[in-house]
This record gives structure tokens, C-alpha cells and sequence, in this order.
């Protein structure tokens, strides 16, 4: 078990991961290879695009998603996991006995939720909305009961139905068990990386790898929640305090390209030629 | 998603189940795209396949197929094998044609049909997905 200094996965931890993942780069940012999905956000859009399917050489017309979900930053994300999708009476899911991951999903807003620990972005699991997303998980859910009964696993599946804390009680003891047993959830692809030191000992900015995503991932850094969200949802937050997705973005990228910039070749051989003069003009310096 | 080259026939059946083992009818051809597929699964990020199948089980099953590839037009597979590939075939169903980079949309399409196929059969359940292949006029329109 944990030492006391060693920091210990919760549940706001673990949606963190997932918010700031690559679930909202492909969903909410829009950066999904799906044609039909391709610059949408998943959680804003009613409809899919319609595009022309060159393979099959029609137009396909837009479908169904859902109803306006108002996501546009990593918090709003947070909070629509925490808030609405877990504790949502529509909610229902299942327990893949074989690796403990806890997957769900509510119909009332076709979002699928996967807190599963095991995917190569280390970021813990993925949300998403596609028009198909209920027949896909309920098509995995009765696989999962088939394999669970072919390995004489026992199958738990759940509804928030009856007690809308259950979705949440269910995540939680996944958590629970992460934390008691954190040698159960070696990553095989990557045996040296365990949840543990994955995601808990890079604790100021859980899942990410700082060196390496910084300027693909600047976005998912953003703070804050957006003003139709805080809205819709009636959260206690001062407009002045939102955040508008698009400049943040913005901002963070040049920060992030600047970064980078100071790390190039270009630059380190400069420096190691004519070495740094701290008396160049800012002007200058900026030009 | 039928597409203009869509191939009609199923070309992976099954034959039999044996136990847990189910035997299905496949030519060296198709288990090689099945091999393929599973690949192409383990590697794309097209979708999100890693957070509902377990990428190493598909890779033991394409070792597993790759064992049999000169076994004329037999591949036995575990049960469990049938519903990991299901798994994997089930998280693109719903992916365009014209969206698969790495591997060919038809070939895609006909794996998709014949394996909710067989998992019907052999589990004795319908598929909640609907089949890609179209066939007639239904093929053509687009809701």
C-alpha cells in the first residue's frame, strides 16, 4: 500500500487524465480521422458532417449525435464526467472482469466513457459520441458477458437506475484497487511503467509527458470553464474567469512553439558559438 | 457503406464448433487479411481501440492464425479468440469507407459481416450492429 508521502489515484485524478487526455484533442478539439467527425466537437454537435465517401462515391448525409453537451475546455470535460455522465440515472455499464476496467454509458447523451488503464496514451481510458456509440457498447457489453462466462469470470453489469451512485461506486473500487495493488496494472507493452509512476509521480500534470507534448498537447492545459457551460450547468463561476477555448489555444501554442524554438539546433549552436549576451536590446531579442 | 467494390460473397465461414473451438472455413487469402486487419487494429489510431480490446490478445491471435497459414482453408480459433477479434472488428463499424488509410475499407467490410455472422451462430445471440455490406438498391442511399 501507499506510503503517506506517496500520492494516491482518486477519482478526480483519474477524470484529470482522462479531461486532459487524448479524448479531448480527438473530441473536442476536433481532431478525429473520422470523416463524419473530423472538426467537430463530439459534445457540441447534434449532427455528424456530411461529406462525399470517395470509396463509395455518395454523399453521406449528416446523422444524429445528441443533444448540445456545452464541453469546450479540459474542465468542462472534468466536470461533465463527474457531475452528470457518473451520477446520470440513465447511466449503465460493465466491469470487464479480465482487467478491471469499468466502461459506461448514458443514452440520454450518447457519450461511452472507457476507464480503462491500459491504452498507449497512458492518459487512462476515453470518452467519445459517435452516431453508432450505443449499439458499438452494448455489442462489447455482451461480448465481455460471453467471455466472462467462457473463463467462469463472474459478469458485472450495472444501471444507475436504481441508485445513481452506482457508476461512481463501481469507478471508485477500480481506484481502490489501482491504489492497493498497483502491480496488477503493469502496462505489459511497457513493464517499466506502471500506473504508479505513469501517472502519479508526474502528480503537477497527471498522464502527461511535459518534455515531449507540450506544444501538440498546449490546449488540453488550459484552466478554467467555458461561459455557456458554466451557465448551462449554473456553476458558481465569474464570467470574467472563463475561459474562451480559442484564444487560450492560441496563446498556449505560441508559448509552446516558443519553447520549442529555444530548444533547436539553430539556437543551441548559436549559443554555443558566440555564447549568451544578456545585453542585447528586448527589442531585438524579439525580432 | 457499401461500397461500388464491395465483395457480396462471405469469404470466412464457419464449419464447426468443437467445443470451445470454433473451425471455420478460410482461405490462405483471407487469413492473411485477417492477420492484416488485427495490425492494423493493434497499430492505428484511426480509433480508439486499446481502451476495449486488449492489444495483446490480438497479437497472440495473429500468431496463432499465422500458424495455420498453410493449413488448407481451415482456421481453428478458441472462442475467446472469435470474441476478442469481434471486439476489434465491432470498434470500427461504424468508420467510413473512405476513412481507412492503412487497410482496404472492402476487405474491412466483408470481415466485419462474416464475423458477427459466425458469433451469432456460435453464441446464439444477434449482433446489435448492423452488417456493411449492402446488397440491391439499399446499397446505394444513404438514410
Amino acid at each position: 500500500m501507499d506510503s503517506p508521502d506517496q500520492p494516491v489515484l482518486t477519482l478526480d485524478t483519474y477524470v484529470e487524465c482522462i479531461a486532459r487526455g487524448h479524448a479531448f484533442n480527438k473530441h473536442v478539439l476536433g481532431t478525429d480521422h473520422d470523416p463524419a467527425m473530423r472538426g467537430l466537437n463530439a459534445f457540441r454537435a447534434e449532427e455528424t458532417k456530411a461529406f462525399f465517401d470517395e470509396d463509395a462515391r455518395r454523399l453521406v448525409s449528416p446523422k444524429r449525435l445528441g443533444d448540445d453537451l456545452f464541453i469546450e475546455t479540459p474542465d468542462d470535460f472534468a466536470h461533465y464526467i463527474k457531475n452528470s455522465l457518473l451520477v446520470s440515472e440513465h447511466t449503465y455499464g460493465y466491469v470487464d472482469p479480465r482487467n478491471n476496467s469499468v466502461n459506461l454509458y448514458n443514452p440520454k447523451d450518447n457519450v461511452a466513457l472507457h476507464f480503462s488503464w491500459k491504452n498507449a496514451e497512458g492518459d487512462l481510458g476515453t470518452v467519445y459520441r459517435y452516431e453508432r456509440s450505443a449499439q458499438r457498447f452494448d455489442e462489447a457489453m455482451d461480448d465481455v458477458e460471453d467471455i466472462a462466462s467462457l473463463r467462469g469470470l463472474d459478469f458485472q453489469g450495472f444501471s444507475n437506475k436504481q441508485d445513481p451512485q452506482t457508476a461512481a461506486h463501481t469507478v471508485q473500487s477500480l481506484i481502490y484497487d489501482m491504489n492497493a495493488n498497483p502491480q496488477n496494472y503493469l502496462l505489459k507493452r511497457d513493464p517499466e511503467s506502471t500506473v504508479q509512476n505513469r501517472v502519479l509521480n508526474n502528480a503537477a500534470r497527471p498522464g502527461r509527458d511535459w518534455l515531449n507534448d507540450e506544444v501538440l498537447r498546449a490546449p488540453n492545459n488550459v484552466k478554467g470553464h467555458s461561459e455557456e457551460y458554466a451557465e448551462e450547468n449554473k456553476l458558481n463561476v465569474d464570467p470574467a474567469d472563463c475561459v474562451c477555448m480559442k484564444q487560450a489555444s492560441e496563446g498556449e501554442f505560441n508559448v509552446g512553439r516558443t519553447r520549442k524554438s529555444l530548444r533547436s539546433g539553430r539556437v543551441f549552436r548559436a549559443i554555443k558559438e558566440s555564447g549568451i549576451n544578456f545585453d542585447v536590446e528586448p527589442a531585438l531579442a524579439i525580432a | 457503406m457499401a461500397s461500388l467494390t464491395a465483395i457480396l460473397e462471405p469469404q470466412i465461414t464457419l464449419k464447426s464448433v468443437e467445443g470451445d473451438e470454433v473451425i471455420l472455413n478460410a482461405s490462405s487469402e483471407w487469413k492473411k487479411k485477417l492477420i492484416d486487419f488485427l495490425k492494423y487494429a493493434e497499430t492505428t489510431d484511426d480509433r480508439t481501440v486499446d481502451c476495449q480490446v486488449d492489444l495483446d490478445a490480438l497479437s497472440d491471435i495473429r500468431s496463432v492464425i499465422g500458424k495455420q497459414s498453410h493449413t488448407p482453408d481451415i482456421l481453428r480459433l478458441h472462442k475467446l479468440a472469435l470474441l476478442d477479434i469481434g471486439s476489434a472488428v465491432a470498434v470500427f463499424s461504424d468508420y467510413p469507407s473512405c476513412g481507412f488509410y492503412d487497410y482496404d475499407s472492402n476487405d474491412y467490410s466483408r470481415l466485419h459481416d462474416d464475423i458477427l455472422d459466425i458469433k451469432e451462430t456460435v453464441f446464439g445471440r444477434k449482433s446489435r450492429l448492423p452488417r456493411r455490406v449492402k446488397t440491391g438498391l439499399s446499397g446505394d442511399f444513404d438514410g
